[in-house]
């Protein structure tokens, strides 16, 4: 079969849970790994039909916890023995052009994990590669734009509950670098840096679904205990005039789960959002929003049929597989595609060089295609 | 071998700082217990007001907590262990890989206890040093066990991660090897906790896996309880199982009517509270269990 009609092979068939499952090899068996074969096992019509790992020993590991499907550690082996559909790729990020576009080459459709690259150059090269097969689903792994929480709060600012946005603090805390570190996450040309994109890139995503384009930053960092930033500070800019602070580190005692706070400020209103709740105030109370407080907790809003993981993200990690394999099932874009992850990518690396540069960066936001994140109130 | 269970358990998330509070709570929390002592007045002050137990992941604090409860006090606060402690694996494995911080812990726990851990039957030294992740986490199973056994505890939980992990994963026999290890190995009862409890009723009874008792999300709001509301209490009709009812509210503290719902549910055997630090907060009844024992929802 080749690229195009196997790229086709499940597109526009909502109703195709009944039949074959979606075939998807997970790459990469470390901790993110295994939570996306979990997920694979459990999302209704999908199967895990191979893993693949660098590290011979890998299999053996994942064998011990119950993963049966075929292992391979070479890519080309496993695209030889196996017939696959998909492929999620949870490689450290320095892999992922070289085995995302691989995936491509092959017809698959690709769920990478964030960020999409290590290098801006590398995430452009990716989404490039994935423009020129529009059949064929991309996706990044923004999992935390998949809290439906969130995405109820990016639905009822652009609804106008707070009128129009002005001004947000945004901020991400978590307890992860206390001390010296080693591993290819803490070195530089491998990861891309250090909190800003392997951690805080959720909360820069997520104030694109909220705020759009960004029109220029700057920025401040430090590496406190590893060789990379452990912490930064920005001022960001957007397009469309919102302006605020981005504070992120990940040497901060007491955050053993990751903690998230945006607050925006709007000329009808406040909201804020944290990982576990959102609480809006109205001014004048508008439409479908109150007048005065009214705050919303997640358990209204949350529907994973599975959660591996209540303290960290579990409904986010169901939600972006749900939302990669029924994009393939239903023909259409993923929430979040390789073309989102090349803009996220660009505003990593406008920060970072304006950490280097001491200066404000501007007029970065290219990207390929369609300009906008989608959320909730966008099909 | 079934132990009854004190009616309504402590978590000991709020001294970890996970409790369902405010971010600025749990650091408060945080700070306050930094010190076993701290601890330790706390857990006598949820005793007095009628907990009869806490469950725990095999945190230094909070074990020294509790040993320095029983030298002063040996009298019934029951502890209700959950291993491995998943989280402090996972922390360390973006540095050293899930086998890699295993091999840490054990490393961390000496010479003598690796031993011990081989002599007492495990004899699975050479898979381990191989990264066999089973064998790993026996191992870790046992030493963890090491800190927890001096308590007696009535029951042993399987951290939610693991049980839900293996319920991806179709892994049945990661449930028969766990309850067989805590009742011939440690002479007590094992638990599993999870929060995919629906899903994990169908498949122990579809394998009629020996095990009943089960710690899992219970509120009103179908707050982590994947299924809702409903399919939980299908679960709970037959009566196969008996679960210990946590996060029975989606905030902390639980407001009082939340407590006595959960406790008034066919099925439930336990009540997992929280709290925050104004001791007196929680008033559970001492009667709730006679009171409830004969007038359960259906």
């Amino acid at each position: 079969m080749d690229g195009a009609n196997r790229a086709c092979r499940f597109g526009n068939d909502s109703g195709a849970e009944d039949r074959a499952p979606l075939r998807v090899a997970v790459i990469g068996l470390g901790k993110i790994g295994l939570m996306h074969a979990s997920m694979c096992s459990v999302v209704p019509g999908v199967e895990v039909a191979a893993v693949m790992d660098a590290d011979p020993r890998a299999g053996a590991q994942a064998r011990g916890m119950g993963l049966d499907a075929p292992f391979f550690s070479s890519l080309d082996e496993m695209f030889e023995q196996r017939s696959l559909d998909a492929a999620v790729v949870a490689t450290p990020q320095f892999t992922h052009r070289e085995i995302g576009v691989a995936c491509l080459d092959r017809g698959l459709h690709v769920f990478s994990e964030k960020p999409l690259a290590h290098t801006l150059g590398d995430a452009r090269r990716m989404a490039e590669a994935a423009a020129e097969r529009p059949g064929q689903v991309t996706a990044v792994g923004f999992m935390k734009g998949h809290y439906p929480l969130w995405l109820e709060a990016a639905r009822r600012l652009r609804s106008g509950w707070i009128g129009a946005p002005r001004r947000f603090r945004a901020s991400v805390y978590l307890s992860q670098v206390l001390s010296p570190k080693k591993g290819w996450t803490f070195t530089k040309e491998r990861s891309g840096g250090g909190i800003l994109i392997n951690s805080g890139i959720h909360l820069i995503h997520f104030l694109r679904v909220l705020f759009g384009d960004v029109a220029g930053v700057s920025a401040l960092a430090r590496p406190m205990h590893s060789n990379v930033e452990d912490t930064l500070c920005a001022l960001v800019e957007f397009r469309s005039g919102v302006f605020g602070s981005y504070d992120a580190s990940w040497s901060v005692p007491g955050y053993q789960t990751e903690g998230t706070t945006v607050f925006v400020e709007g000329d009808d209103g406040t909201m804020e959002i944290t990982d576990d709740w959102l609480r809006t105030h109205h001014l004048t109370g508008k439409g479908e929003a109150p007048k005065g407080w009214s705050k919303t907790h997640r358990s209204e809003c949350d529907r994973a049929a599975f959660n591996l993981s209540p303290d960290y993200g579990g409904e986010g990690y169901y939600n972006q597989i749900e939302d990669f394999t029924r994009a393939i099932r239903e023909g259409r874009a993923a929430r979040y595609d390789w073309r989102e992850g090349l803009r996220v990518q660009e505003i990593i690396d406008a920060l970072y060089r304006s950490v280097e540069s001491g200066e404000k960066v501007e007029d970065f936001q290219q990207g390929i295609g369609e300009g906008q994140p989608r959320c909730a109130s966008e099909p | 071998m079934f132990h009854d269970l004190p009616r309504v358990l402590l978590s000991a998330r709020l001294f970890l700082g996970q409790a369902s509070v405010a971010r600025a709570d749990n650091l408060e929390a945080l700070a306050h217990f930094s010190q076993s002592g701290a601890i330790r007045e706390f857990l006598r002050t949820a005793r007095e007001e009628g907990c009869g137990g806490l469950m725990t992941l095999g945190d230094e604090r909070v074990v020294r907590a509790l040993k320095l409860m029983r030298s002063s006090d040996p009298s019934g606060f029951q502890v209700l262990p959950i291993i491995p402690n998943v989280p402090g694996y996972v922390r360390e494995a973006t540095e050293y890989g899930l086998p890699g911080a295993g091999l840490r812990r054990l490393t961390r726990a000496g010479p003598g206890a690796f031993l011990r851990a081989a002599l007492t039957g495990l004899l699975r030294a050479p898979r381990v040093l191989r990264r066999d992740f089973a064998a790993l986490l026996a191992v870790l199973c046992e030493i963890e066990m090491g800190e927890f056994h001096q308590f007696g505890p009535p029951a042993v939980f399987l951290h939610h991660q693991m049980t839900d992990m293996a319920l991806c994963f179709g892994r049945r026999a990661l449930f028969e090897e766990f309850c067989g290890a805590m009742r011939s190995r440690f002479k007590t009862e094992p638990g599993l906790v999870t929060s995919n409890f629906a899903l994990l009723a169908r498949r122990l009874t579809e394998w009629d896996i020996d095990v009943s008792l089960i710690a899992a999300p219970l509120n009103r709001e179908n707050f982590l309880m994947p299924g809702g509301l409903d399919a939980y209490r299908a679960c709970l009709a037959p009566g196969r199982f008996r679960l210990v009812a946590d996060r029975i509210a989606a905030e902390s503290p639980s407001p009082r009517n939340a407590v006595d719902w959960a406790a008034s549910q066919k099925g439930v055997e336990a009540v997992v509270v929280e709290k925050v630090l104004e001791p007196g907060l929680l008033r559970p009844r001492r009667e709730m269990g006679a009171e409830n024992s004969e007038g359960r929802e259906g």
